[in-house]
């Protein structure tokens, strides 16, 4: 039985200063588990910054329980918080002049004393932090003289020195490259399964999510919270909870969102893997109904179109392009 | 590797901090050889009285204020870069040195603005620190109201400014209508003077600038935390609330005291902090504490020794010599490739 | 004679009574006032062997008295709080304010000086050759003279006036035994109470004697030409106008002040005699063309050059009439040799002469031998 760290029960919450009075989230119930990696998926606006807020400890609940380790949350003191908890936000980090070690041994603040002085412990889990995010050879790099991915990669380092058992990330990946960006939800994968973490992602990546997580938590404002584990809920059905509306929807065989109405009436014979990606340039060429199928050879990919003979899906567009019209 | 650098620099500092003290105390209007004034500190017997006197009532107590103020405005202006993230900032952002100038405006030129007789409230030096440290003490006050209601740490810093600025307009209003004489005085008192305070006026410039260090020492921690914003910061436990006041409370000590007993003196503040950056290249503020103290007091003794134009009869005021070094200062370290990356 | 005695019996008792501190004098101390005819910044008094001093306006509205002793050489010292103590015979001092230096010259006892700031404003012959011999240190150009040479030539006594910051140096001479002497003849409305401090610094160099004889023959010279005009009825007094302008604003002396009153007993009529002041008026621009356009002089308008410089600096000038009559009075006739004004240096000793020149300018047939000493009529050009 997994342990689990934070837990919401019937949580509501707003800020005090909007008019109306209208809570932001309403009668949230879900709960994180240590080993695991949970993912937050929401359209903007549905009140993820609120639940960050509120995990935080900076925003009180109108009504409901929010706790960590059992604790509610509101009762941490700071300090307490500090050790429990370590946060990755996306806003940009500014001394260019600090390295990346200087950056990680911030981490060990909560649990240095007033003078900050570094232990045997602290520089182990300083090292600890710099091998398990493989930053361990930027060490001594400035901060302003590094990628983008590599910071960010030495901001998860520096939470995680902080060794609380929580960790929240704010959409880390959101300025990265796609590379980048699966490094680090793989990183963030492994150190919840290894280090017996629990990491909360706010992230708007889905199909990273889909492919990294062990929970996902979906916000909406039309349905109530969902959770569980992401194939259960792309089975489901659940995930189209993200993409209100007609236009969208998620395609379970393929794992991607696709248009709601497929339009293609256009027959292709063949392999229907390649057959996939050929109906979709075709869609996006507006190009929706033909007088001949299309068969698609493999070995030496070709397409043939009547008597035509493409090698290319971009040729056999061009091609069509020009007949259509006619 | 890095360690020994840190290191190496810290002992070149203390060295070269033991030399600008001496140099200090042995270049002056008057030549008296090093060798006299060491074997008159040690054994007491001097070649002329007037020697003794000299470096005894005079240039002892004015090195002795240099590093003072050297070390209580750079680690104010260090406090204030840190706190607020803007490169510019200095111990006079939050307008208590403008506040210690209206107190002594006030006395020196509101009796003969309104017309009561100039100078009626004596000018004993005494009451010159008195008027500044009402007046800093007054702006402390006020800037504290506003930073117990305010949470944006920017907005403070505007209104620190903002601050500073009303009050310079009151002081401008007051020398408009003011006489000859003591608008000269006044001004010559906004030149600065580290010289002319006697030994009891030096201890409690010295307790005053202890007391105010005290909450640096305590915070250093925080103001490591604080190099990642506020939000990081009360992540890792620590209260920026509770910083500001500390901070607050420092500088108000500090910048209040120096600027009351020796007038405003410009740029140590702001240049400091950044030249011991660059110099120790580190952002922890472990090291650049003592670092910009060190580095200030240093600094201060030499632009002392070069504002007294040693041989000469004349004198040039101390703010003047630190704004023609440190004005420089900032021009080169904002012109540098990196500056708004490092800081 | 008798109340002396009285005076004395109980002043023995009463010492004898209270004991005395640390000054062994347990003898018997006979201070007797010594009047002063128009000073009112100081008053003296004289024992024994020695001399006290008390000057109770070192600075306008001042609320702090300073209280000095000046010893004959092998007095006693009497006890008593003292901010300076001073031993004669006096052979170095050092003084800061050229007023000061006529003093000296007329005591005979410029060889005294030994230091003083920015020498070059000096204008009296005989302390310029001893300052080409290289007799007099120069102490700087600063606001306040150079502390450490002050130390270093260890004068007798150093005098200040709070018109510069020397005062900030006050302790640090006492902690130095210089003894300090703050001179407030400026503060002194009175044409002759300004001059008769002479005998402040005659006193502080032992010849109060000799002091007492030069202000004497000044006194009775003004005395004597004031009396000449003392009989011109207001009808006949013409109007001065005195001062200059700076932006919107006109600095000119304040009707009870020293210069103003000079120019009573000289027989002019000044402008501003309604406004009331001791120190320098700021009055606007419209004020003093309406009721200064028509004045018939225009006497002490800084150091203007000439007519069309004046004309040239401030074109508003032209509209003044006694500009357009070229009646326009300056004080820049006498100059030292390296460019400081007599009239700065002297005219607070001798106001006999800035009377007698103002009589010249005003009603010239009451003085016919007499030359203009401080004063020059501005040419055209």
């Amino acid at each position: 039985m997994k342990k689990s760290t934070i837990v919401a029960k019937n949580l509501t919450l707003g800020y005090a200063t909007s008019n109306p009075k209208k809570a932001v989230l309403e009668n949230l119930s879900f709960q994180l588990f240590e080993n695991e990696l949970t993912c937050l998926l929401g359209p903007n606006g549905v009140g993820k910054s609120t639940l960050i807020k509120a995990i935080l400890g900076q925003l009180k609940p109108w009504s409901g329980e929010l706790t960590l380790n059992e604790k509610n949350i509101q009762n941490f003191s700071n300090p307490e918080l500090s050790k429990a908890l370590s946060v990755v936000l996306s806003e940009p980090v500014l001394p260019g002049n600090m390295t990346v070690g200087q950056l990680v041994a911030l981490g060990r603040i909560p649990h240095t004393g007033w003078t900050g002085r570094l232990a045997i412990h602290d520089r182990d889990l300083i090292e600890n932090a710099l091998y398990l995010t493989k930053t361990e050879v930027l060490k001594d790099e400035r901060l302003s003289e590094i990628s983008d991915g590599q910071r960010q990669k030495a901001m998860i380092a520096r939470a995680l020195a902080q060794d609380g058992k929580v960790m929240v990330l704010d959409e880390p990946t959101a300025h990265l490259d796609l590379v980048n960006r699966y490094q680090i939800m793989h990183l963030l994968r492994d150190i919840a399964t290894k280090q017996q973490k629990s990491i909360l992602v706010v992230t708007h990546d889905l199909e990273i999510a889909l492919e990294t997580a062990d929970r996902l938590l979906l916000l909406s404002n039309t349905f109530p919270l969902v959770s569980g584990l992401p194939e259960d809920l792309v089975i489901s059905g659940q995930l189209d909870r993200l993409l209100p509306g007609d236009e969208f929807r998620f395609n379970i065989e393929k794992g991607k969102i696709e248009q709601k109405n497929p339009t293609s009436q256009v027959v292709i014979v063949g392999n229907q893997v390649i057959g996939f990606w050929v109906r979709k340039a075709l869609e996006k060429a507006r190009i929706n109904k033909l007088e001949l199928p299309i068969f698609v050879m493999d070995g030496d990919f070709t397409l043939s179109y009547g008597a035509q003979e493409f090698h290319r899906i971009g040729a056999l567009i061009d091609y069509l392009k020009i007949t259509q019209k006619s | 590797m890095k360690n020994s650098r840190i290191t190496i620099l810290f002992i070149v500092a203390c060295v070269a901090f033991m030399f600008s003290f001496l140099l200090n105390v042995s270049l002056g209007s008057v030549s008296i050889y090093p060798d006299e004034i060491l074997e008159g500190l040690i054994t007491g017997s001097w070649v002329k009285t007037s020697h003794a006197q000299i470096i005894l009532n005079y240039r002892l107590p004015k090195a002795v204020v240099a590093l003072l103020a050297g070390v209580g405005l750079s680690l104010s202006g260090l406090q204030m870069q840190t706190f607020f993230r803007n490169p510019l900032a200095g111990p006079f952002v939050l307008g208590i040195s403008s506040g210690a100038g209206l107190g002594v405006a006030l006395l020196m030129l509101a009796g003969s603005a309104f017309g009561i007789s100039a100078l009626s409230g004596g000018l004993s030096a005494w009451a010159i620190v008195g008027a500044g440290t009402l007046g800093a003490g007054l702006v402390m006050i006020l800037v504290s109201l506003v930073a117990w209601r305010i949470q944006d740490s920017m907005t403070l810093l505007i209104v620190g400014l903002m601050f500073g600025s009303a009050v310079s307009a009151i002081v401008s209003v007051l020398s408009y209508f003011s006489g000859a004489d003591a608008l000269k005085l006044f001004t010559v008192w906004s030149m600065g003077s580290l010289g002319g305070l006697a030994w009891p006026q030096v201890v409690v410039l010295g307790t005053v600038v202890l007391v105010g260090i005290f909450p640096v020492i305590l915070s250093v921690k925080s103001f490591n935390a604080m190099l990642l914003g506020e939000r990081y910061a009360k992540s890792m436990g620590v209260n920026p609330t509770f910083l500001r006041w500390m901070m607050i409370l420092s500088t108000g000590l500090l910048a209040g005291s120096i600027t009351a007993f020796c007038g405003p003196i410009a740029f140590i503040g702001i240049a400091v902090p950044h030249l011991a950056r660059i110099m120790w290249r580190t952002s922890d503020h472990r090291i650049l504490f003592p670092a910009s103290a060190l580095l200030g007091a240093i600094l201060l003794l030499l632009c002392d020794v070069a504002g007294q134009l040693p041989g000469s009869a004349q004198m040039l005021p101390i703010n003047a010599v630190t704004s023609l070094v440190g004005a420089p200062i900032v021009i080169g370290l904002v012109l540098r490739r990196n500056f708004s990356k490092e800081f | 004679m008798k109340n002396l005695f009285k005076y004395f019996l109980i002043l023995s008792l009463a010492l004898n009574f209270f004991g005395c501190d640390s000054k062994e004098s347990s003898e018997a101390v006979l201070v007797e006032k010594v009047a002063l005819s128009y000073a009112k910044g100081f008053t003296v008094s004289r024992g024994d062997s020695f001399w006290e001093i008390e000057v109770s306006q070192p600075w306008t509205g001042s609320e702090k008295t300073f209280r000095y002793l000046i010893v004959a050489e092998n007095g006693i010292i009497p006890t008593g709080k003292f901010d300076a103590i001073i031993q004669l015979p006096i052979a170095k001092v050092i003084l800061t304010s050229t007023t000061q230096i006529p003093h000296l010259d007329l005591l005979g006892m410029n060889d005294r000086l030994i230091g003083f700031p920015q020498t070059d404003l000096i204008s009296s012959k005989t302390s310029r050759m001893l300052i080409d011999a290289g007799k007099v240190q120069d102490l700087g150009a600063g606001p306040s003279a150079n502390p450490e040479l002050i130390i270093e030539l260890d004068p007798d006594w150093i005098m200040i006036s709070t018109l510069g910051d020397d005062l900030r140096y006050l302790d640090l001479l006492k902690t130095a035994e210089i003894p300090a002497v703050i001179n407030g003849e400026y503060v002194e409305q009175h044409p002759l109470g300004r001059a008769e401090w002479i005998k402040f610094t005659g006193i502080l160099l032992g010849e109060f004697e000799k002091a007492s004889e030069v202000f004497a023959q000044v006194e009775q010279d003004y005395l004597e030409a004031a009396a000449l005009t003392g009989q011109i009825p207001e009808v006949g007094r013409p109007t001065v106008l005195s001062g200059v302008m700076y932006q919107d604003i006109w600095y000119a002396p304040g009707s009870e002040s020293w210069g103003a009153q000079i120019l009573k007993n000289a027989g002019g009529k000044y402008v501003f005699e309604d406004q009331s002041g001791t120190g320098s008026l700021q009055l606007n621009y419209e004020f003093v063309i309406d009721n200064a356009m028509d004045a018939d002089f225009w006497i002490g308008s800084a150091d203007f050059i000439s007519l069309a410089e004046i004309g040239r600096v401030e074109p508003r000038y032209q509209a003044i009439k006694a500009y357009q009559n070229g009646n326009v009075f300056t004080y820049t006739l006498k100059k030292g040799e390296t460019g400081g004004l007599e009239y700065f240096e002297l005219g607070y000793m001798r106001p006999d002469l800035i009377l007698k020149d103002l009589m010249k300018i005003l009603h010239p047939s009451l003085l016919p031998d007499y030359e203009l000493y401080f004063y020059k009529q501005l040419n055209e050009k």
